[in-house]
């Protein structure tokens, strides 16, 4: 049913372009309220279940779709026992075995009908893989949107004395460096639905475009031309990429292929173009052009001859706009933009050019990209040298945590993978 | 919305327009200057190892275009790996240790007032009638020295956004290379690269560190 737009909330929207906007989410007219959710505990090898507790209440927490309550009981036999109040229970039991774990989910519904039941496998001390599964699966039952446990976000940080790039997961639990040490790994970019990350290095001294096979580890060069090559931007269709180069003279988006051949020259402008974004079908280009005197971001058709359109306007904090990123629906435009003082980021609603606020003052907010639930955003957060890298909730601004990254420094340029493969998981039991 | 709640609505709307104007406030980059603190030494995380490939095979022929990038000069292929901005084999504007004393050109006060960082106001790439008067110098000296080559490097404080900031140290190195070469010197013999904000001169923060950091610097070969 949906909820009548109140006086108060129709002023807000009206008046939210025109004056120095305050923070709020992106108004959603279904489905707003968090669904009271119960756990119950885990039934299993003490240790490793008291872990599963605390990782799923976790993952479902930062899911932000649940009120998350611990205490429901699991009788020895029948179904959980669901706490008044409560509209759904997720429980979950784990044995150890010669190959590995293996664990089974279910969700049960405040009658007792279940809702979701699976059995996940993988090798010895892979538990906590198997968990950012199953709560994934309850959040994509009970809410049908993706889960983003399981997924892997990159992020540049310190590394032997030069940036260089890691992946983690949203709860930070398992950090590992993919590239760099011995020269600077700049700008990562997950590609959309593979696993490949594009970013810049500078093994010669020289930003060269280079793309990373997170599952192979296999590294290739794209683009070494003479100056920059650089923020390339994986199409959708995995063939091509989009980047900045400038050995024409001028920094200037370009469309390649893998090998790095020239496809088509996307601007022509003696002002800097960078920062290509695609939309999720690849038919539109966001990118970032100072040609109106300060960076602003552009949309440009793919198809057609059509010149690039402005997006972001000339006043108050999307005067200085940069970082475009589509969501993965293709309905809105992040982007991080500066205002009278630190950067903050802000989405579009492209149906109908809407701005909205997601933070404000305080530190500098940057880099956004989409997490795959179209609701979460992965920022780097800057506030004289100190660094981090938190999520964002566009829906509710108040849901912000940091992701824990303990000794790292220079943490920056942040980018969101859809989650990996499990080979043997989701087989219901 | 029913009728009689539209006109407040827009009442207040146009008040809120009337308030706020339409232009928008200029944004002033921060002018704090803090005292520089001491440079940091980050030790590495423990338990760091190599976890994944960090020496790509890279395939350094894709796309070489030679009439931009002369041959002659290798800071491709053959250059050694240069790993640190302070040790760069090959190119230093320095005095030359090996040769004899008060005998190195580069050491002399004109060769160093040449070859002096160019420096650029905030979010600038615009050579001042200054620079240009003295980079009119730096080619004539160039051409007088038909052997060295120059490499450009454009710098950028840290603030705003890197990605933009690796493209704005390109445009102060290329708009220096393009004067340069305007005043005689060819263009094979003048390279450029930008390192944006992640090479800075100073690592300090506030005002006189960014200053010195905006800047193109130069590097030669003899």
């Amino acid at each position: 049913m949906r909820p009548r737009i109140s006086l108060a909330l129709a002023l807000a929207i009206w008046t939210a372009p025109l004056a120095s906007a305050q923070v709020r989410g992106v108004v959603e007219v279904s489905g707003l309220a968090p669904i009271p959710l119960a756990t119950a505990p885990t039934r299993g090898p003490r240790a490793l279940a008291l872990q599963v507790d605390a990782d799923l209440a976790g993952h479902l927490t930062r899911s932000h779709w649940f009120d998350v309550v611990p205490g429901a009981a699991v009788p020895d036999s029948g179904p959980p026992l669901v706490p008044p109040g409560v509209s759904f229970v997720a429980s979950a039991s784990l044995a150890e075995s010669d190959s590995g774990v293996v664990l089974q989910g279910y969700v049960h519904a405040a009658d007792g009908s279940r809702q979701l039941g699976r059995e996940y496998r993988a090798g010895p001390d892979e538990h906590r893989v198997l968990v950012r599964r199953f709560a994934d699966d309850v959040v994509q039952t009970l809410t049908g949107q993706p889960g983003i446990a399981a997924t892997r976000i990159a992020f540049v940080a310190d590394s032997e004395g030069h940036p260089a790039i890691f992946s983690t997961t949203p709860d930070g639990a398992e950090t590992k460096r993919l590239v760099g040490g011995r020269f600077e790994c700049l700008f990562p970019r997950f590609a959309p639905g593979r696993p490949w990350l594009v970013y810049t290095a500078f093994p010669k001294d020289y930003p060269q475009l280079v793309m990373l096979d997170t599952s192979s580890g296999a590294v290739l060069s794209i683009s070494d031309r003479p100056g920059l090559n650089s923020l390339g931007a994986i199409h959708p269709d995995g063939t091509k990429v989009a980047a900045t180069l400038s050995f024409q003279g001028n920094p200037e988006v370009y469309l390649l292929d893998l090998a790095g051949k020239v496809l088509r020259r996307l601007t022509n402008h003696r002002s800097s173009d960078l920062s290509p974004a695609w939309s999720p079908d690849g038919s539109q280009l966001a990118f970032v052009s100072d040609r109106s005197g300060s960076p602003a971001i552009y949309l440009l058709d793919m198809e057609g001859s059509a010149p690039p359109r402005r997006l972001t306007h000339g006043f108050d904090s999307t005067r200085y706009a940069v970082e475009p990123t589509f969501s993965p629906r293709g309905d809105y435009l992040a982007f991080s933009g500066r205002g009278a003082g630190d950067m903050d980021v802000w989405v579009v609603r492209l149906r109908d050019g809407e701005f909205f606020r997601v933070t404000e003052g305080g530190p500098d907010e940057e880099a956004p990209e989409w997490a795959p639930d179209n609701r979460h955003l992965v920022v780097a957060t800057r506030s004289g040298r100190n660094r981090g890298i938190e999520v964002l909730d566009v829906r509710v601004p108040g849901n912000r945590y940091r992701i824990p990254l303990p000794g790292r420094t220079g943490l920056r340029d942040p980018t969101w993978s859809l989650p990996a493969r499990l080979s043997d998981s989701g087989r219901t039991p | 919305m029913n009728r009689t709640s539209r006109v407040p609505c827009l009442l207040v709307a146009a008040l809120a327009l009337a308030i706020t104007g339409c232009g928008g406030r200029k944004s002033k980059p921060p002018s704090e200057v803090v005292e520089k603190p001491p440079a940091e030494v980050t030790p590495a995380p423990e338990g760091e190892g190599r976890d994944g490939p960090d020496t790509p095979g890279f395939d350094a022929s894709a796309g070489r275009d030679p009439s931009v990038w002369s041959g002659d000069l290798p800071l491709g292929d053959s250059a050694p790996e240069i790993g640190r901005y302070d040790e760069p084999a090959g190119w230093d504007l320095g005095p030359d240790p090996s040769r004899p004393r008060g005998t190195d050109e580069l050491a002399s006060d004109e060769a160093q007032a040449l070859f002096a960082d160019v420096l650029f106001a905030f979010d600038s790439y615009r050579l001042s009638p200054e620079d240009r008067q003295r980079l009119t110098e730096t080619g004539r000296y160039l051409r007088q020295r038909p052997g060295w080559s120059l490499l450009i490097e454009g710098h950028c404080d840290e603030r705003g956004d890197a990605a933009y900031n690796l493209a704005l140290g390109e445009k102060r190195a290329l708009t220096v290379r393009e004067f340069l070469a305007s005043t005689g010197v060819a263009p094979g013999r003048l390279l450029s690269v930008s390192y944006g904000e992640e090479r800075p001169l100073d690592p300090g923060l506030g005002e006189e560190a960014w200053a010195r950091n905006r800047r193109a610097h130069f590097r030669v070969r003899r």
